[in-house]
């Protein structure tokens, strides 16, 4: 028996979007469910059981970052937003109601299909069945043995370092809030003793030691005003 | 407390006010001094004694009464006139009891009686002419500290730009000028009281203060009450500048303190100075919106007129492109269909660049841009635009050359990423194809890092260095759809918001020079990466794979 194809449930009101959208998507191997306003995402999301759920932040009728919450209360599939540049508080903030992916509009198709199989990953994978190894061309990191290796050398880590970096790991492909990577290495009070700074001066020393090219991240990537991305090869594919 | 109390025991040179002499005679006064003051002349008039005593055994008789006058004059320039009186009486007294025949008991003659009455009216006429000067001398010393504080309250109000910081700076100088509580009143537009704005913000009016503050606007005169609950004498001066009143100063002092006529002009100049300042800043800021409205304007009409252009072309090359993909579609060779639409790929990262920088612009000159710094090392953003901009610079290498040892710098990521896209968009613009393209930090003073630019292009005209930062302006080599000129004055916009500086310059060995300042203001966050180094000897033990 052949496995259906994975449906994504499309909320955003604009007609030209929507069209495109679902183009891409039906060329991406996808099949694809449309609705216009919050509301209806609601209704849709209960009575299809969509795989992932794609959802503008401005919509006509509720915010956007509401649908997610509300979403997110009883729903597991993931959820991508889509958002302009400038906005990375609505960002943050649909991350932290729920969210597991973010687009920055304008995007390339390749870019929202590279963001939908992340999540489709990770949500296959489920919360217990977190990837342990990360297998890029140039980067490999084995979180049972402790172990990485960059373009075959192994590559010795801080005790911090690797905390860090096991965090992206576990997360690999999808961004990752500052708050977030701030809390799981440096605990709980690190996210309000303002030292956001530590997270930054780590990554950079993390890149010194991964990417080929410090000054031009490959892996370990910043999305400015939100966070961290850790990528692998299914990212790095157009 | 240097300032001389109203309740000296000296008496005013001039008529109180009928208004305010409740206030300054009422108060229940305590006298402390003037117990020690009265203590001070008995003695001195019992030396003057003594010395006169002496005085008559070495046969200088006649100088005696000189030897009193003396005293008095000691005591009144001292004491207030009261004591001075008091010293007066005392010293005819001990001189007839004493000094006037016959000895040890108060004269009878008609004509020694007659001499000690006037004894009597040279020693009154003495004390009191004596306390007299010493009142004015007093006087003159509290006005000319007052001027000084008028002075000095118009000073400081003349460096202030803000209304709210107007009425602060206005409260605190007032409250220290005259040793009480003090806050400005302005009334609303529809004449109601809100809040007073005291030396450190909004505070609310006691009952009643309101109800007094509208009553000394609409009388253009000082209102004036007691109370009772709080013991405060209050004073409340109207603040009225060309046209009428707009709110009032109020001051609230101890009623031992009181109020007497030199404190009150005091109030009423510092008034009259606070109501100058304020009109001047609020007149300020309507002809600053005034100059910002017409400069809008001006823009609107620019943008308008480059926004036909510069925004229709790429469109037109969309539109073009799509078109043909549409109709032609299934004639084209593949490689001529990738083509058109990476044509169509470009010419919207043209648009989605300018968009951005429209909106920059407009949001800086509302002042909606407020960058939330946070500490962070420059290269992140650099490597982040440096992955961004490889579409952009359509091949020119890019050189990164930040040194990893510079330090954390307070900025707003996302607001420094669009400043150096703006400026490596700048260089593919005015940059022949395949020159070099560098981006430098350094920091060469603990007080900022300097960004640097460098391009191998044709550099910069001369005059045009500072012209490049206008809005609306594009080079003299520019083709054109290249953008309305606004990239460059959205970075100024921005690194100005971050409290740093942007210029340009021509290289000395050729190509242009962008160079803007990031200062590295308040103390920095301890930096982690002096902890690295320890760290990394404890690595063997966690996380080496074993």
């Amino acid at each position: 028996m052949i496995e259906p194809a994975p449906l994504v449930l499309v909320v955003e009101d604009e007609p030209a979007m929507t069209r495109l959208l679902t183009s891409i998507l039906g060329e991406g191997g996808y099949r694809v469910f449309a609705v216009g306003t919050g509301r209806d995402a609601e209704l849709q999301a209960s009575s299809r059981a969509p795989d992932v759920v794609l959802v503008d932040l401005g919509l006509p009728d509720r915010d956007g970052i509401d649908v997610v919450r509300q979403l997110r209360t009883w729903m597991t599939a993931p959820i991508v937003v889509v958002s302009a540049r400038g906005r990375e508080r609505d960002k943050v903030e649909a991350l932290d109601a729920g969210a597991d992916d973010y687009l920055t509009k304008p995007f390339g198709a390749g870019e929202l299909l590279a963001r939908l199989r992340v999540a489709l990953r990770h949500a296959a994978r489920g919360v217990a069945g977190a990837p342990a190894v990360l297998d890029a061309t140039d980067l490999r990191v084995d979180l049972e043995r402790r172990e990485v290796r960059v373009r075959g050398e192994v590559v010795r880590l801080t005790p911090t370092e690797w905390k860090l970096l096991a965090v992206l790991v576990r997360h690999a492909g999808r961004v990752v809030l500052q708050a977030t990577l701030l809390r799981e290495v440096w605990g709980k009070a690190a996210e309000s003793q303002g030292l956001s700074h530590y997270l930054r001066v780590y990554v950079a020393a993390l890149r010194r030691k991964l990417e080929q090219d410090p000054s031009r991240p490959r892996y370990l990537v910043t999305e400015p005003g939100v966070g961290y991305r850790l990528r692998d090869d299914a990212d790095l594919a157009p | 407390m240097a300032e001389p109390r109203p309740d000296d025991p000296v008496a005013p040179p001039a008529e109180p006010r009928p208004a305010f002499e409740r206030a300054s005679t009422s108060v229940g006064r305590t006298r402390p001094r003037e117990g020690v003051a009265i203590a001070a002349a008995v003695g001195a008039i019992a030396v003057a004694t003594g010395l006169g005593w002496i005085a008559e055994h070495a046969d200088l008789k006649e100088s005696v009464p000189l030897i009193y006058v003396v005293a008095i004059v000691l005591i009144a320039s001292r004491a207030g006139w009261r004591v001075a009186l008091l010293g007066a009486l005392l010293a005819v007294l001990a001189n007839a009891y004493f000094f006037v025949p016959p000895a040890f008991a108060f004269p009878t003659k008609p004509r020694d009686l007659l001499m000690a009455l006037a004894f009597l009216v040279v020693a009154l006429v003495v004390g009191t002419m004596t306390a007299r000067l010493h009142v004015y001398a007093l006087v003159a010393d509290r006005r000319a500290r007052h001027a000084e504080a008028l002075r000095g309250a118009a000073r400081a109000l003349a460096r202030v730009e803000r209304e709210d910081e107007v009425l602060r700076v206005a409260a605190s100088r007032t409250a220290a000028a005259l040793d009480g509580e003090a806050h400005v009143v302005v009334l609303a537009a529809d004449g109601t009281v809100g809040d007073g704005v005291g030396p450190a913000g909004a505070v609310a009016l006691p009952p009643g203060e309101a109800a007094a503050v509208v009553e000394a606007v609409g009388r253009g005169a000082a209102v004036h009450w007691e109370e009772p609950d709080t013991d405060a004498a209050v004073v409340a001066s109207p603040l009225a500048g060309k046209g009428r009143g707009f709110g009032a100063l109020v001051v609230r002092r101890a009623r031992s303190q009181g109020w007497n006529e030199e404190g009150l002009a005091l109030v009423e100049g510092m008034a009259r100075v606070v109501a100058d300042a304020y009109e001047r800043v609020r007149l300020a800021g309507v002809a600053q919106r005034a100059e910002l409205e017409s400069r809008t304007e001006r823009l609107r009409s620019a943008l308008l007129s480059s926004v036909s252009h510069d925004l229709r072309t790429p469109l037109a090359v969309i539109l073009g492109a799509a078109t043909h993909l549409a109709d032609r579609g299934d004639d084209l060779p593949l490689a001529r269909r990738t083509s058109l639409a990476r044509e169509i790929e470009r010419e919207v990262d043209r648009l989605n660049r300018l968009v951005a920088n429209l909106l920059s612009m407009t949001r800086l000159d509302a002042g909606a841009i407020r960058p939330s710094k946070e500490w962070q090392p420059l290269d992140d953003i650099v490597g982040a635009v440096a992955g961004r901009s490889e579409r952009l610079l359509a091949g020119r290498p890019l050189v990164v050359d930040v040194p990893a040892d510079l330090p954390l710098v307070p900025i707003d990521a996302v607001l420094v990423e669009q400043v150096l896209i703006n400026l490596l968009d700048n260089v593919a613009k005015h940059t022949p194809p395949g020159t070099e393209v560098v981006v430098r930090a350094r920091a060469p003073a603990a007080t900022e890092v300097v960004v640097e630019v460098l391009d191998r292009g044709p550099g910069l005209a001369s005059g045009e260095v500072e012209a490049v930062f206008e809005r609306f302006r594009r080079g003299a080599d520019s083709a054109p759809g290249q953008g309305v000129g606004l990239g460059l004055a959205v970075c100024r916009g921005i690194v100005h918001a971050h409290g740093g500086t942007l210029t340009a310059a021509n290289r000395p060995d050729g190509g242009a020079a962008f160079r803007f300042t990031l200062p590295l203001d308040g103390p920095p966050p301890p930096d982690p990466r002096r902890d690295l180094a320890d760290l990394d000897e404890g690595d063997a033990v966690e996380g080496s794979g074993t």
